[in-house]
């Protein structure tokens, strides 16, 4: 049988304009009058309605979750995945439409349900747990009586029976004395906690299906891989049927049994996770693989070029702008999601010739041995603190660091490990309570007062562009007050050019001068922050995290752009992360803190194979990373058995 | 840039408000080159109706009500115009400040503003008006003072939420002084916040100057004036309305104008921000 499903079935081509309702979704389903435990989408189609008509933003996606199993929707923000998992819900978001496709709970179709027994269904069987839990729970109410409310209301019991489930919920989710958190307010508890809370209150009505949308982003690695092993426990004894929404493929392939791949609001490729992640058949897939900065191996991310159509295309294949295998048909026509073997889909014309993509990650190079450096940045005993009296948090307790000309130190840490308060004292924001920095072998005023000359050399960038952008300022501002400050050497007439020339430099496109930020995508504000601090000709720029928060694809080019960038104005740069992966993908000399104390620290070879201290060993270990990423190490992190 | 035109042309109420606005605008600028006769001109019998000579009648002293409307806007739209440009001048400055410094001079400055909230606004006016009378200038002190405090509070909590961003922390890594800081860096972003602040007090100004006046501790007879008119009409309400009704109705084009008007510059400098793009 042939690879190419449109060959095998030529009669069963995709009516135009409903390019997913090929013949291979059904097959996916697999289903046919088989046990329906479980959640199913079919050809679902959703379009959001705009000034310029409909706009198709999820095209016909059929996906099945399994009782028991976590399926993973992996893809890029914009791809979809969350909208079709929403909707699939009948919880549409504002402005969006269902345009066919329904969605099975255990063989019952419920997108054609009235109001009212769509609420009997969110409010027994469907389950939902967002992002952010801490803007999930409502601040001014204990925890007790938010997750009693829910035992009460939808579950019908009795006060007293009602406070025995919740803690019984709360001891499931492994919270730490739970009959003592339930007296709690939200904002006592940590992230972590909150999370683990929003798990417990999801679980409290006893669904059967249950949604996690990125629950984990914006925790720390320690916490997170606790969060998921619990998850994938609780999961498979409950027996219920998981949709686990994440743009992280490490994560991904940790948790999730079946993993789903989208692009564009379509499946691109699906399939048991291991195998898609070991001999991912997609390009996009393999791209996001190699997107993956690793903590375990030297490699090189590389990043995707371009950015995803944010919706449906039907004429072509919608990933061929950034495919590095695209050919003449990938342009003509509109690839179905074609069996290459039982179980395993793709959305790809050349999926038969190519067979399985192998990775194209680079091995970091080592850095030659080049002349001595002179330390630019010598930090000794730093101590900082927040607050007064009682209050006081000792952030950073006694660090000593060093950063050399050219070199690309990192900084690594958990929340609280005070990494992003040493950036700040540097740079003069914070007075520190003892310890001396010294510049170049000049020692800065302990009041945070800085040269003009100093604040040109010590360059910062922020982690959040929405929030170091100023709003009201268009790219031309943004950019141009730096070079009106520091860059003396430019004549008036000359700012322009060097503005268009400093976009250029990051790879945006001078014509966004007279863009306001919220007119960019968050990966070109993080580029125009970047052109703000190196238009300055620093010697040393603070990455306050500056990749956290954007996709992989994106993370991934930032990456490779400030290491250039780097190279080529030849700056020292002090890399500041909680992400042990991107540390050793960009720096060459690591410091490991915690608790505001320097645990470790060592070449970025060395700390990363060798590692001394226990904290550093323990951070390592609870690093997720899909094993299929490369050939060798077959080890997976605990939690994903399949 | 923003386009001017498209903030009132944006929506209906927008329009109202601009008509309104400009209508009372024009009332009070060309009013008194167009009246037919002096304010305060003894031209006929008192009270009378309607006529071809005189349109809304004349009042009790026999003067031209509609000559008096003409001329009666000007202390209506001045007067609460400086005195929100005052209270705005002292209260945004120390506001911009108290919220960008904190600490010490933060306390300062919003314990004295709590101080000066405290006292109510006809006290404030005994105490001002009565020793240094009625003048101009003393109405405008006393309702910039009586309004300063609060926009000290809206704009110190407005800056100092803008100043958590980012942005200023940059700024000040750059090495911006201060009043660069405030101008270039918090200013912009406040300015939605501060013009539906403008709105209400101008609309406050409008209501407690006329007030003032009706009480008799503002504009003197036989001064023109909308909120001294309605005060001296109110007593042939029954008998000429228009006296007073007319005036009346100047007043409350010029407050509803004023409202709908900057609704709809705050909304639309709200939507140029908060664009975010879908998905």
């Amino acid at each position: 049988m042939s690879s190419n499903p449109r060959d095998s079935n030529p009669a069963h081509r995709p009516p135009p304009g409903r390019a997913d309702a090929s013949p291979a979704d059904r097959h996916q389903l697999g289903d046919r009058r088989e046990s329906p435990a479980g959640f199913e989408i079919r050809e679902l189609m959703i379009a959001y309605a705009g000034a310029e008509g409909l706009t198709p933003v999820v095209g016909g996606v059929s996906l099945r979750a399994r009782s028991g199993q976590i399926t993973g929707l992996a893809g890029e923000s914009g791809s979809g995945k969350t909208t079709a998992a929403l909707s699939a819900l009948a919880y549409l978001p504002p402005g969006a439409s269902r345009l066919g496709g329904e969605a099975l709970l255990n063989g019952r179709s419920i997108l054609d349900l009235e109001r009212v027994a769509l609420r009997r269904l969110w409010a027994s069987e469907i389950s939902y747990v967002a992002q952010d839990a801490g803007t999930a729970l409502n601040p001014a109410r204990r925890i007790g009586s938010q997750l009693d409310e829910i035992l009460r209301v939808n579950r019908g019991l009795a006060r007293a029976a009602a406070r025995r489930r919740a803690v019984e919920l709360l001891e499931a989710v492994r919270l730490p004395d739970a009959a003592g958190a339930r007296r709690r307010y939200p904002h006592e508890l940590s992230g972590g906690q909150l999370q683990r809370i929003a798990i417990a209150m999801a679980l409290a009505t006893e669904p059967r299906v249950i949604i996690f949308d990125e629950p984990t982003t914006g925790l720390d690695v320690t916490t997170s891989a606790e969060v998921i092993a619990m998850l994938g426990g609780l999961i498979r004894e409950r027996g219920l049927a998981a949709i686990y929404i994440s743009h992280d493929l490490a994560l991904l392939a940790a948790i999730s049994d079946q993993l789903v791949v989208f692009y564009a609001g379509e499946v691109v490729e699906s399939g048991p996770t291991s195998d898609v992640l070991r001999a991912p058949r997609h390009p996009y897939t393999r791209a996001l693989l190699d997107a993956l900065p690793s903590a375990r191996r030297a490699l090189r991310p590389r990043g995707i070029p371009g950015l995803p159509p944010g919706r449906v295309v039907v004429e072509r294949c919608s990933f061929t702008p950034r495919c590095p295998h695209a050919e003449a048909r990938c342009r003509e026509e509109h690839p179905a999601l074609g069996a290459i073997q039982p179980g395993r889909f793709v959305r790809c014309v050349r999926a038969g010739e190519l067979g399985p993509l192998p990775s194209e990650a680079a091995p970091i190079l080592q850095p030659s041995r080049d002349r001595p450096r002179v330390p630019v940045l010598e930090v000794a005993d730093l101590v900082c603190e927040y607050g007064q009296g009682a209050g006081r948090v000792v952030a950073v307790d006694g660090v000593s660091l060093e950063v050399r000309e050219r070199q690309v130190v990192g900084l690594v840490g958990e929340s609280g490990s005070g990494k992003s308060t040493i950036g700040r004292a540097i740079t003069g924001l914070l007075v520190p309570r003892a310890g001396t920095l010294r510049w170049r072998g000049e020692v800065l005023p302990a009041g945070g007062r800085r040269t003009p000359a100093q604040h040109r050399e010590i360059q910062i960038i922020f982690q959040n562009p929405d929030s170091s952008l100023n709003p009201r300022h268009t790219v031309a501002q943004l950019i141009g007050r730096a070079v009106v400050l520091f860059r003396e050497d430019v004549p008036r007439s000359a700012q322009a050019d060097l503005i268009a020339e400093a976009l250029r430099e990051v790879q945006l496109d001078p014509a966004l001068m007279s863009r306001y930020p919220h007119q960019l995508s968050g990966g070109q504000k993080q580029r125009v922050a970047m052109a703000r601090a190196f238009v300055a000709r620093p010697r040393l720029v603070i990455c306050d995290e500056i990749i956290s928060g954007q996709d992989v694809s994106v993370q991934a080019t930032i990456l490779e752009l400030v290491r250039t960038m780097q190279r080529e104005h030849e700056t020292a740069l002090l890399f500041i992360s909680h992400d042990l992966a991107v540390v050793r993908a960009i720096a060459q000399y690591v410091y490991v803190l915690q608790g505001g104390r320097v645990q470790e620290h060592a070449a970025t070879e060395r700390l990363f194979e060798a590692p001394a201290a226990g904290y550093t060993r323990r951070l390592l270990a609870a690093v997720l990373e899909p094993a299929g990423a490369a050939q060798d190490h077959g080890a997976r992190p605990s939690g994903g058995g399949r | 840039m923003p386009r001017w035109p498209s903030i009132a042309v944006g929506g209906m109420p927008g329009r109202v408000g601009l008509l309104l606005v400009v209508v009372a605008l024009v009332v009070t600028v060309t009013g008194p080159f167009v009246a037919p006769f002096r304010h305060t001109a003894l031209v006929g019998p008192i009270l009378q109706g309607p006529s071809v000579t005189h349109a809304l009648g004349t009042d009790q002293l026999g003067r031209d009500v509609l000559s008096r409307v003409l001329y009666g806007g000007r202390s209506v739209l001045l007067l609460p115009a400086c005195a929100v440009a005052l209270a705005f001048g002292l209260g945004g400055i120390l506001g911009l400040v108290a919220g960008y410094r904190g600490g010490r001079l933060d306390q300062l400055v919003s314990r004295g503003a709590d101080i000066l909230m405290s006292i109510p606004p006809l006290l404030l006016v005994m105490v001002l008006v009565i020793p240094l009378g009625t003048s101009d200038v003393v109405l405008i002190a006393t309702t910039g003072i009586w309004f300063a405090p609060r926009i000290v509070r809206i704009v110190r909590a407005a800056t100092a939420s803008v100043c958590t961003k980012d942005y200023v922390l940059a700024a000040r890594v750059r090495g911006e002084s201060t009043a660069s800081i405030l101008w270039h860096e918090v200013t912009p972003n406040i300015t939605g916040t501060l013009l539906a602040e403008l709105a209400l007090r101008l609309n406050y100004a409008i209501i407690f100057i006329t007030t003032l006046n009706f009480l008799g501790l503002g504009v003197q007879p036989p001064s023109s004036d909308w909120g001294l008119m309605v005060s001296e009409g109110r007593a042939f309400l029954g008998h000429r309305p228009l006296i007073s009704i007319v005036p009346a109705l100047m007043i409350g084009a010029l407050a509803i104008g004023v409202n709908l008007l900057s609704d709809q510059i705050a909304v639309y400098l709200a939507r140029n921000v908060q664009q975010s793009s879908r998905l």
